[in-house]
């Protein structure tokens, strides 16, 4: 049991890797938040194993509040972005202002 | 004994649909392709592993607020995904237009 979560911790490491690459790469806005949503779940997995790993239920709470914190930011970032977000963005113009994004 | 092999199925199950998920979110080349990836395998994944969680914690109180979080995530990322590709769709953000496989030459012979 020991070994499989330890493999478990791994895997979900190198997600989380992988979505902090995006956060940093992506091409647009809406890929980094894609990657955010990605870490932020991520981070609710690794809650997950190392509950089961330490044998106790006190986390569920930081579990399901740390899943609503994900959702509430994403769908935040979407409806700030449905307002104000320029679709020519993914066309590397250099900054315009400072309301520049 | 059947607890901890059904607990280790189920966690390496979810585990590695979410390494799938990390994968696509990495080599698929569209915002559309990858909110795919990620509104699935993700889902799944993470409910998987809540269901592991579930099976070593037991029945009680617990139990319900599992049940609880499983809800939660199965209604949540799926709108998360959606309200993406949805703007993504709505700003025309450039969209992937090549095939990703020609079979015709394949169904001719």
């Amino acid at each position: 049991m020991n070994v499989i979560l330890h493999i478990c911790q791994v895997i979900i490491a190198l997600s989380i890797l992988a979505g902090v690459y995006r956060l940093a790469k992506g091409p647009t806005v809406l890929d980094r938040i894609m990657g955010f949503d990605m870490v932020a779940i991520c981070a609710v997995a690794f809650m997950v194993l190392l509950s089961i790993q330490w044998k106790t239920d006190d986390y569920l709470e930081l579990i399901l509040i740390f899943s609503l914190l994900g959702f509430s930011g994403t769908v935040a970032f979407v409806c700030y972005l449905g307002k104000n977000y320029h679709s020519d963005y993914d066309r590397e113009k250099p900054p315009e202002g400072p309301n520049d994004r | 004994m059947i607890v901890d092999i059904l607990m280790a199925t189920l966690l390496l199950g979810g585990s590695l649909l979410i390494l799938v998920a990390a994968i696509g979110l990495q080599r698929l080349p569209d915002i559309f392709c990858r909110s795919h990836a990620l509104g699935k395998a993700m889902t799944l994944g993470i409910t998987l592993m809540l269901l592991a969680l579930g099976l070593e914690l037991g029945l009680d109180t617990a139990g319900i607020k599992i049940v609880l979080i499983i809800i939660f995530q199965f209604v949540t990322i799926p709108i998360a995904s959606h309200l993406l590709s949805l703007i993504a769709w709505e700003k025309k953000l450039p969209r992937w237009k090549e095939k990703p496989v020609d079979f015709s030459d394949k169904k001719s012979e």
